[in-house]
């Protein structure tokens, strides 16, 4: 039972931080933080998303302020140590012992104790009531029931670890590496109206949930073209592109239903439901013959003066076929049965399409900027700007995540020469409350 | 007992979910009891005559189970309270009556009834004609409140009936309503 619990509240935790995870917590950089976690020129999510930036000079970028090396302190890890002081022997993250508690230990990896927490959001009071009689279960989760999804919900992420490489003249030839994941669920009918609506459960009926899990991960030699093809370094027209010829190493994938069926009574026999799963499992190993298919970036920038607008495109068309996929189906009610379907069988995954455009507008010591990611599950939008006056500069911006909430940025820096350091301060709420708590974060930079 | 998490599933999602707040149970014990004869008792029993004037007679029920959903050992039942409605259906004479509900872990009768009830009523007096004396409870005993944190409980009923008529008295007790609010913390972990 606990452990369908501790499933349960994975689920919608993983769910509820899928959004942020994505969009904005992954930053260390308290300068960008400072400004709502808006990404300028080559930094941040730009140079990662659109080639053209490739061939935009470092120099012209250190117009906005950028520096080259950016350092972060991890406030939060002091104050995470502090309110756990024996992590090693805390039986909460301690998967042997009774008190093994998952969901905390879930919540600390997607939200990593960078930060110090300034502000704490004040915590939501909500009565849940259950109606239980033998034939009777209700649940009213009061405010709680806006936060089951009705939608799918999931995390998708596809990055590049590495991409080593040589050019020549705005040509270049690498190796990047690649990894693509994606989790999603969507509720079934029955089990929605049941969460969300407070519907009475019914006996003998089927609550169940759509899950969806995908791994890949490989290399792709990649042929790739950054230049100006207009203009100067002041004022010019910047385009790039990038052939990736992708390798599979290998990938894993799930599809199917996972829930229960309820029995002739809901609370008066000894085994009212059942769990029930159904799945296809497909999977090719490393070692099995490669998986392989061709995909592009593209991108295009340009620079007039204070202004910077850029739009990038990756992993278009990247469809990777895998010739040598094994598939079995799995299907559990009281017992697991696995059942071999095929081998040597032909399947393909497709990598998202992810797509990024930025705008930058600097004039003097002021910069300005706003830029808009979308990474396969929803935009994410970020406005900022930064005023330098003398050795200080005061920033601030927002943003808007994947559930389409509204944070904000603000923050400072002092720069001493080479060296500087900022300090950038960030809002979040819970999920059932408007009121925000603050976060800070520290770093160091390089200019 | 693995199916009673669909529940417990839910209380998790809210407490995750909401943070600080209650779970409310509210347990229909009644849905239980019906359609077992628990929630009748037939004073005298069939087939004797009515009580004479001045006399008392205690019968009770086989105990009855009341699933519930569990998982709750870590936390903390704050309140459990019941209420309900018992008939005193038909009676030939007036009278007087003692209405105690046992409640246990053990369906052992020996033990069910071998302990403090965990709530009485009346005694109460009722006249020749069908009456309703109802049950309020406003939090049982700690030691009767932890009963609701497992998987399951043993419900016992004993009634006590005096004729304080002058006619012979038979009558029906029956149960209504039986229901309890169990509030508790949100202490899942």
């Amino acid at each position: 039972m606990r452990t369908f619990v501790v499933g349960l509240g994975l689920v919608i935790l993983v769910g509820g931080a899928a959004a942020p995870a994505a969009g904005q917590w992954l930053v260390t950089d308290a300068r960008r933080i400072g400004m709502g976690g808006l990404s300028l020129g080559r930094s941040g999510s730009v140079a990662r998303y659109n080639p053209a930036y490739r061939a935009v000079s470092a120099k012209a970028e250190q117009r906005h302020g950028q520096p080259k090396l950016t350092i972060p302190i991890p406030l939060g890890i002091i104050q995470f140590l502090h309110d756990h002081p024996h992590l090693s022997s805390d039986p909460a993250f301690d998967p042997k012992s009774r008190g093994f508690n998952p969901i905390l230990v879930a919540n600390t990896i997607l939200n990593l104790p960078l930060y110090l927490e300034v502000k704490k959001a004040p915590t939501p009071t909500n009565d849940v009531a259950f109606t239980i009689g033998k034939h009777q279960l209700i649940v009213n989760l009061g405010q709680a029931a806006t936060l089951v999804p009705e939608d799918q919900f999931g995390i998708s992420g596809s990055s590049r670890p590495l991409d080593p490489g040589f050019g020549f003249k705005g040509f270049r030839v690498g190796v990047m590496g690649w990894l693509h994941d994606d989790v999603a669920f969507q509720l079934g009918d029955t089990l929605l109206g049941f969460l969300r609506d407070s519907q009475p459960a019914d006996t003998n009926t089927r609550y169940s949930a759509l899950v969806h899990g995908l791994v890949a991960g490989g290399f792709a030699p990649t042929i790739s073209y950054a230049g100006r093809i207009a203009g100067n370094s002041t004022q010019g027209f910047y385009v790039g592109g990038a052939v990736h010829y992708y390798v599979g190493a290998g990938y894993a994938r799930t599809d199917g239903t996972a829930g229960f069926i309820t029995g002739d009574t809901l609370f008066g026999g000894s085994n009212p439901v059942t769990p029930d799963g159904r799945t296809l499992t497909q999977y090719s190993k490393p070692g099995n013959t490669l998986g392989h298919g061709i995909g592009g970036d593209v991108g295009v920038a340009w620079v007039s003066g204070p202004i910077e607008i850029g739009v990038g495109v990756n992993d278009i068309g990247a469809t990777i076929t895998w010739p040598d996929t094994r598939q079995d189906s799995a299907f559990y009610r009281d017992s697991s049965y696995s059942r071999f379907v095929g081998n040597h069988v032909e399947t393909k995954t497709k990598l998202p399409v992810s797509y990024i455009a930025n705008i930058a507008y600097t004039v003097g010591n002021t910069t300005l900027g706003a830029d808009v990611l979308n990474t396969g599950r929803g935009s994410v939008v970020h406005i900022g700007g930064e005023q330098r006056v003398g050795l200080f500069a005061v920033r601030g911006g927002l943003a808007r995540d994947q559930r389409k909430r509204i944070e904000f940025g603000f923050g400072g820096g002092l720069r001493l020469g080479g060296l500087g350091l900022d300090v950038g301060f960030w809002t979040h709420t819970n999920s059932l409350s408007n009121q925000r708590g603050i976060t800070m974060a520290t770093s160091l930079s390089i200019y | 007992m693995r199916a009673k998490w669909l529940w417990t599933g839910v209380v998790l999602v809210a407490v995750t979910g909401c943070g600080e707040g209650r779970a409310i149970l509210n347990v229909d014990i009644y849905s239980f009891l019906t359609g077992t004869g628990g929630d009748t008792l037939r004073l005298t029993p069939d087939p004797l005559p009515p009580m004479p004037p001045g006399t008392t007679i205690t019968d009770s029920i086989p105990p009855v189970g009341v699933n519930l959903p569990g998982g709750l050992g870590s936390s903390l039942v704050d309140t459990v309270r019941v209420t309900g409605n018992i008939d005193v259906t038909n009676p030939t004479s007036s009278g007087s009556l003692s209405y105690a509900i046992f409640l246990a872990s053990d369906p052992n009768p020996a033990v069910v009834y071998g302990g403090a009830p965990a709530l009485t009523i009346g005694p109460a007096s009722f006249p020749a004609a069908t009456t309703g004396v109802p049950i309020d409870a406003p939090n049982l005993a700690a030691s009767a409140r932890d009963l609701f944190k497992g998987s399951g409980l043993y419900i016992g009923v004993r009634a006590s009936v005096s004729n304080t008529g002058a006619a012979g008295l038979k009558t029906t007790l029956k149960l209504t309503q039986l229901q309890a609010r169990i509030v508790i913390q949100d202490k899942i972990f």
